[in-house]
């Protein structure tokens, strides 16, 4: 049976990069994401043989199953490129068409079947996912319950690499408080209920819709949380925005929670830092240029620590991308 | 030397701010207390037994327009502040949801404007004040269900994750101000029997007052790392030490 991940923030660079590594070990990957758009289910999308999937990044002309990281095989127009930057619409070949016509039985809502199974390796499917859109959530769920009869692994992916990326950008009239307090944050009360929104409610709006495609007793169940030592109470450090470091921790101790809950039901977690925080990354000059890079290789990490059985289930940690352990 | 003492308590109409705002008083503080509720009268009779050291003010710590309503009406009557404890918390009567049952988002949002982001704000709204006062100290009631290492229940999220986010910002804050001369308490009040549901808790462990004294000693405690007191407190290490004086791992 296939085995399937469901991915949050599947543009976002460290999602993309680790939605790519795990198709390359044969995994399938849906996921959701702010970034993707609803696309109408047209005759010339299913001409040209534009399958949904490949507007993630996705190249057919590239073979995968390489173990790399995919950045590598996407030039980077996978997390940066505009889709029209696809190589999509250049010759098809005939497994491509069968992919196209796949994909177009899943837009239309077609439930799996071995005349519609997921698309074969090579293929991720995302969802508009705005958790500020209501009702977009349940949406991207649904479309998930129509397309897979389970998930497997639930990668919750908090980080952002962009600049933009999980943060919403401060209205230019916020009040700076820097004049009363010296700190240089411009945080207003609704961005800081919108990082809460950001790093810890979604995922738990997550965990309990998607709960039930989990349940089943043959699967791995393991839910995965992509957060940052931000969020480390002791060891994050005062160089990154408040509510950001606190929302962060708030995550850890969702993932704690239903750690103990869950358990006991079978499930197995992940909770990990994947070193790309913008307070990681070392000057704004090297910003952009070292983030795929930088991503690339702890997705790599990322998908076999989340695939791989760990030695002790039994305990929850926060690790980095190196393996290291942050306190909580 | 000045040794008038001003001091802002939040939350302080009923439970643990109550005690503490009398405790303060008792030890002739003078006291800025933060209320909350219209129609509970404690603070109102306390105020006539300390009408020259008792100022009850509204302050609503999820509101952000209060806060700072709050901060200016203490301005008019002092240049400075000593204390600032940030007692105001509130709890759910869905906290045994568990995850397979549909979550309250709107009542976790509430517990994190008022356990979490309310004392970072009363925090950066009187900064000011204290940074003219002596002692400079900041003082959070948190509870021991903001431990993420030592967590072991199953649901609870909108409060446990109040707690354990009202923590890390408390440690940023330690982290920023500490150089500056700030001191700082973290403190597990224990199991009270209070109003922070919204009805009695009665069948909780303590009355408030039970660990409002223990709550005081540590807040008012010495700044001396080595003093050979029980709890010597070193100023330069922010724990979370509980009622009992245990410390709390986060």
């Amino acid at each position: 049976m296939d085995r399937i991940a469901w991915i949050l923030n599947l543009r976002e660079p460290f999602g993309a990069a680790l939605g790519r590594e795990l198709v390359s070990r044969g995994w399938k990957v849906l996921g959701g994401d702010p970034g993707e758009k609803e696309k109408p289910n047209s005759e010339a999308q299913r001409v040209s043989g534009l399958a949904e999937g490949e507007k993630i990044g996705e190249n057919p002309d590239v073979p995968t199953g390489s173990g790399s990281s995919g950045f590598e095989d996407f030039e980077g127009s996978m997390a940066f490129g505009p889709e029209t930057n696809g190589r999509s619409v250049v010759k098809k070949s005939e497994a491509q068409s069968e992919h196209s016509k796949r994909d177009a039985l899943m837009d239309r809502g077609e439930p799996l079947s071995a005349d519609n199974p997921l698309p074969e390796h090579g293929k991720l499917k995302a969802f508009p996912l705005n958790p500020d859109q209501p009702g977009e959530l349940e949406r991207a769920v649904q479309a998930t319950a129509e397309l897979a009869t389970h998930i497997d692994l639930l990668i919750l992916n908090t980080d952002e690499s962009s600049e933009t990326g999980g943060r919403p950008i401060i209205p230019t009239d916020a009040a700076f408080r820097e004049k009363e307090t010296g700190f240089s944050m411009p945080e207003t009360v609704e961005s800081r209920l919108h990082d809460y929104e950001t790093y810890a409610l979604t995922p738990l709006r997550l965990v309990e819709k998607l709960l039930p495609l989990m349940e089943a007793e043959d699967r791995l169940k393991r839910i995965c949380f992509i957060s940052s030592h931000e969020g480390s109470i002791s060891a994050g450090g005062a160089s990154v925005p408040i509510s950001r470091a606190m929302a962060r921790t708030a995550l850890h101790m969702q993932a704690k929670l239903l750690f103990n809950d869950l358990r006991r039901s079978g499930y197995t977690f992940r909770l990990y830092d994947p070193g790309l925080s913008r307070s990681s990354v070392p000057s704004s000059d090297e910003l952009m240029g070292s983030i795929p890079g930088k991503a690339a290789e702890s997705a790599r990490f990322a998908a076999g620590f989340f695939t791989n059985p760990h030695a002790d289930e039994e305990r929850l940690v926060l690790i980095g991308s190196r393996g290291e352990e942050w306190p909580f | 030397m000045n040794t008038t003492r001003y001091a802002v308590v939040t939350g302080a109409d009923r439970g643990l701010g109550f005690a503490l705002t009398e405790g303060l008083l008792e030890r002739g503080w003078h006291v800025f207390a933060g209320s909350y509720l219209r129609d509970w009268h404690q603070l109102t009779e306390l105020q006539t037994r300390y009408p020259d050291l008792l100022v009850v003010l509204p302050l609503d710590v999820s509101s952000d327009s209060s806060i700072l309503s709050a901060a200016a009406a203490v301005e008019e009557r002092t240049r400075s502040i000593d204390l600032l404890i940030n007692n105001a918390g509130v709890i759910t009567d869905r906290s045994d949801d568990s995850i397979r049952i549909a979550q309250d988002y709107d009542e976790m949002i509430r517990l994190y404007q008022v356990n979490a982001l309310g004392p970072i704000q009363v925090s950066e709204a009187f900064l000011p004040l204290l940074e003219q006062g002596e002692l400079k100290r900041l003082c959070y009631v948190s509870s021991e269900a903001g431990s993420i290492a030592k967590a072991e229940r199953t649901a609870w999220f909108g409060y446990c994750m109040s707690k354990a986010a009202l923590n890390r910002g408390v440690h940023l804050l330690f982290d920023r101000l500490r150089p500056e001369g700030y001191t700082f308490r973290l403190y597990h009040p224990g199991w009270l029997r209070t109003y922070m549901s919204g009805t009695l808790n009665k069948e909780a462990e303590l009355d408030p007052s039970e660990s409002a004294e223990p709550a005081l000693n540590y807040f008012l405690g010495s700044t001396l790392p080595w003093d050979e007191k029980p709890h010597a407190i070193d100023e330069d290490d922010l724990v979370m030490r509980d009622y009992q004086g245990r410390e709390w791992p986060f």
